[in-house]
């Protein structure tokens, strides 16, 4: 493939004693937009955190345009954007300073900085909260705000592990959107998401994880009508028939009740949040920047 | 109710013993902080002191109290002269001077022996002050008793001198009775009174040879009564013989007397204690302070300065590293180019600033409400603080990296910080810790700290004589930030 942005080759992950990726092979064509798909505890979040080179691979390497990640990872890692399931940002901050603060982590300067944390502010509409501190934003808000900080500094590369995670149907609607809106603008994006309808609909290449290996890596189209599916659905059931699926559920399902644990935590807290932000708009005389705060929740 | 009681115990227990560094922490450091410091603090007196010495020239006395501090391992340093020995102390060399009177004697003294102590470290110097005096005035005691005892001996020498002279005066008294008695007899006995007798015969005798009558006769008479008077004559004689001898053995007699007066004269003569004082307290002792324009205000500037660098830079660095780790944005700070050194000192830098600006309130408050200048030692009194934040700011982001909740590392930094404070001369003189405990305190940042500031804002000395300490805040400064800097690199892996 000549357009590769991303290749990995034969990379293993271990944690102490446990794989989580076994030698795996994946290709990243620069400008697509790519889905990863596997259960919960696969180790899909861990290929996109190894893109980012914040994980180093236990054996096997990845190349960056055919330059090993390993080797200059400073100077590439600026060109990949990350944004995580939990956020990643100041809750203590404006949206603004935020931007800022990390625009400057990346050395973008400051003329540019002003007009691309503008330009962002647009894209993921968060114009009417920009002086508002991140942790009293809603959920869809703060999803936004993260993704504008993996964005600040123009990258090549845009990882979104689960991005519409937590998200209700119409900010999930919104979330597509944008990723596709970011998409057009040349950004190359790698993903994550449970929601097999999601890929479908976003995404040109898909890689499937199983038992610690991509098992098929191409466009959706090619890998339904290999396995003669309709769509990644039913490509899914095929590919884990029910025995297997039997013993694959066995083996993640503790895996996975830590996670959902966490997120049902994180839910409830964003809902707490959510719930005292209600009552405060009726309490508070002066509406003001909380009236920005409602219009947005509202469109959220 | 109780079943939900139990219940929540229950869960307590559960998460608390599920979070198995926060479990050690909160368990076993107490324990640990209770063996360290009964290791440290088992001893009941104070060791390892260096005591300064000085004197014009060292007496018998003085080489043997000096003997005697040696033994109770107190260190004997000499030094060449008095302003010397004071400074010593100054620049913690010595923890006390003593200045010793050259004439130093155990017959009493005029002059005193002087201590000289730095009342800054007020707990100590009287405990210094107090041990030492024991020793001396154990030394001083003896030589009291000694003195006490020389003069019981001269008293009973003479007393047994005086009952024995007693005896034999009792002895010349009886002999001069004699002698009386014996004249008394001997002269009634040589009748002297008849010698007129006599001589009224001899001059019968003379009428009757005029008469010649009775001449033959008279002769016999008077041949008789010449014979009876020479016979008592002779007698007599005897008799004032045997009073001459009684007499001369008078005379021995006396002067035996005489010799054994003059001999307990010698003996009294002997104790030469010239008054009442020498015996109650021969060596005579008086303490002074070298830091005779200071206050206790400025004795305690230091260690409140050196404290609030302490427990405010541990709990600011440390709460603020947490902060930032479990910030969501901690995350992304790993994926940006910048690296970790530039987070670590960024946060570092923050710390500083904001501990420079409270040390800025400090000082004003130091400067108007206690009264204390310190503005011409500014310079340097800034370089020791900002190494002395610098060390704690790493050790208390240290700690922010090694645990993981808040009430933790709280918990972890003030521990830290009280058992610094611990081992260091706040509470208790570092003198008192024992063993290998004291070297290692030495070392403490703490000390270190509060040891510079006291030499520059009680002493008024330079950088020069502050190098010691110096070295190690840097020690420390580096140790503990490379040891910040691993650990922020372990805490990534972590996330």
């Amino acid at each position: 493939m000549d357009n590769e942005l991303i290749q990995f080759k034969e990379v293993t992950k271990k944690f102490g004693k446990n794989v989580v990726l076994d030698s795996i092979n994946l290709t990243i064509p620069e400008g697509k937009i790519i889905g990863i798909i596997g259960a919960s505890g696969e180790g899909k979040s861990t290929i996109l955190k190894m893109i980012a080179s914040f994980y180093t691979p236990t054996k096997g390497e990845i190349y960056y345009k055919k330059k090993n990640l390993l080797k200059s990872r400073k100077l590439i890692c600026k060109f990949f954007g990350l944004s995580i399931e939990d956020g990643s940002f100041y809750e203590k901050l404006t949206v603004k300073e935020n931007l800022f603060h990390f625009g400057r982590l990346y050395n973008v300067k400051e003329d540019i900085l002003k007009k691309r944390s503008e330009e962002l502010i647009s894209l993921v509409g968060l114009e009417n909260a920009v002086n508002t501190l991140a942790k009293d934003l809603s959920l869809g808000m703060k999803k936004r705000l993260d993704i504008a900080c993996s964005l600040i500094h123009n990258p090549t590369l845009l990882i979104l592990d689960e991005p519409t995670s937590d998200l209700d149907i119409l900010l999930r609607n919104q979330m597509i959107h944008l990723i596709k809106k970011i998409n057009s603008h040349g950004t190359t994006i790698v993903l994550t998401t449970p929601n097999l309808s999601e890929i479908e609909e976003l995404c040109d290449r898909i890689a499937i994880l199983f038992n610690e290996k991509i098992i098929e890596e191409g466009e959706p189209s090619r890998i339904k009508s290999k396995y003669h599916a309709k769509n990644l659905n039913e490509l899914f059931n095929k590919i884990f028939s029910k025995r297997e699926r039997k013993t694959y559920q066995e083996s993640t399902i503790k895996k996975s009740r830590l996670k959902l644990l966490n997120k049902e935590e994180s839910l409830k807290k964003s809902l707490i949040s959510d719930k005292e932000k209600f009552y405060s708009l009726f309490e508070k005389k002066d509406f003001g920047e909380d009236k920005k705060n409602k219009k947005e929740v509202k469109n959220d | 109710m109780i079943k939900s009681l139990l219940t929540i115990i229950q869960k307590n227990f559960k998460t608390l013993g599920r979070s198995k560094f926060s479990l050690i922490a909160i368990i076993l450091v107490p324990l640990l902080v209770i063996l360290i410091t009964g290791f440290a603090f088992n001893s009941s007196g104070l060791s390892g002191i260096n005591i300064g010495v000085y004197s014009d020239s060292y007496s018998n006395l003085t080489t043997e109290i000096l003997f005697s501090l040696e033994n109770q391992s107190f260190i004997i340093n000499k030094i060449n002269s008095e302003q010397d020995c004071l400074n010593s102390i100054k620049r913690n060399e010595n923890q006390i001077c003593i200045i010793f009177p050259g004439n130093l004697s155990k017959q009493g003294n005029s002059d005193e022996v002087r201590f000289y102590v730095d009342n800054s470290r007020i707990n100590l110097a009287y405990s210094l002050v107090h041990e030492i005096n024991s020793k001396i005035s154990t030394t001083s005691s003896s030589i009291g008793q000694s003195l006490a005892q020389e003069l019981i001996s001269s008293l009973n020498s003479t007393k047994t001198s005086l009952s024995s002279q007693n005896f034999e005066l009792e002895k010349l008294k009886s002999g001069v009775q004699l002698i009386v008695a014996n004249s008394e007899n001997n002269l009634s006995f040589v009748k002297i009174e008849n010698a007129s007798s006599y001589l009224i015969l001899t001059q019968n005798l003379t009428s009757n040879l005029t008469n010649s009558t009775s001449i033959s006769t008279n002769i016999n008479e008077t041949l008789k009564i010449l014979s009876e008077l020479n016979s008592t004559l002779l007698s007599a004689s005897n008799k004032l013989n045997y009073l001459k001898n009684q007499s001369q053995n008078i005379k021995i007699l006396l002067d035996g007397v005489s010799n054994k007066f003059n001999l307990m004269s010698a003996e009294v003569n002997k104790v030469n204690i010239v008054n009442a004082e020498n015996i109650a307290s021969p060596i005579k002792i008086k303490i002074e302070s070298i830091n005779i324009n200071s206050s206790n205000k400025s004795y305690f500037t230091p260690t409140i300065l050196s404290l609030i660098a302490l427990f405010g830079s541990i709990l600011l660095s440390s709460t603020f590293v947490l902060q930032e780790r479990k910030s969501k944005a901690y995350f992304r700070n790993f994926i940006t180019p910048t690296s970790d050194l530039t987070f670590l000192l960024g946060n570092y830098l923050t710390c500083l600033i904001i501990l420079i600006a409270q040390f800025i309130l400090v000082w004003i408050g130091i400067t108007f409400i206690l009264d204390v200048s310190v503005l011409s030692v500014l310079s340097s009194i800034s370089l020791v603080l900002f190494l002395s934040l610098s060390a704690f700011i790493f050790v208390g982001m240290f700690i922010g990296y090694l645990f993981k909740s808040e009430e933790t590392t709280i918990f972890a930094g003030v521990l830290i910080a009280t058992l610094m404070m611990f081992f260091s001369n706040v509470l208790l003189p570092i003198e008192t810790i024992s063993g290998q405990f004291k070297k290692i305190a030495l070392f403490n940042p703490l000390v270190a700290c509060d040891s510079a500031l006291k030499k520059i804002i009680l002493f008024d000395l330079g950088i020069s004589k502050i190098l010691t300490e110096i070295y190690i805040l840097i020690g420390f400064f580096v140790a503990f930030a490379i040891l910040s800097y691993l650990g922020r690199r372990i805490t990534k892996r972590m996330l």
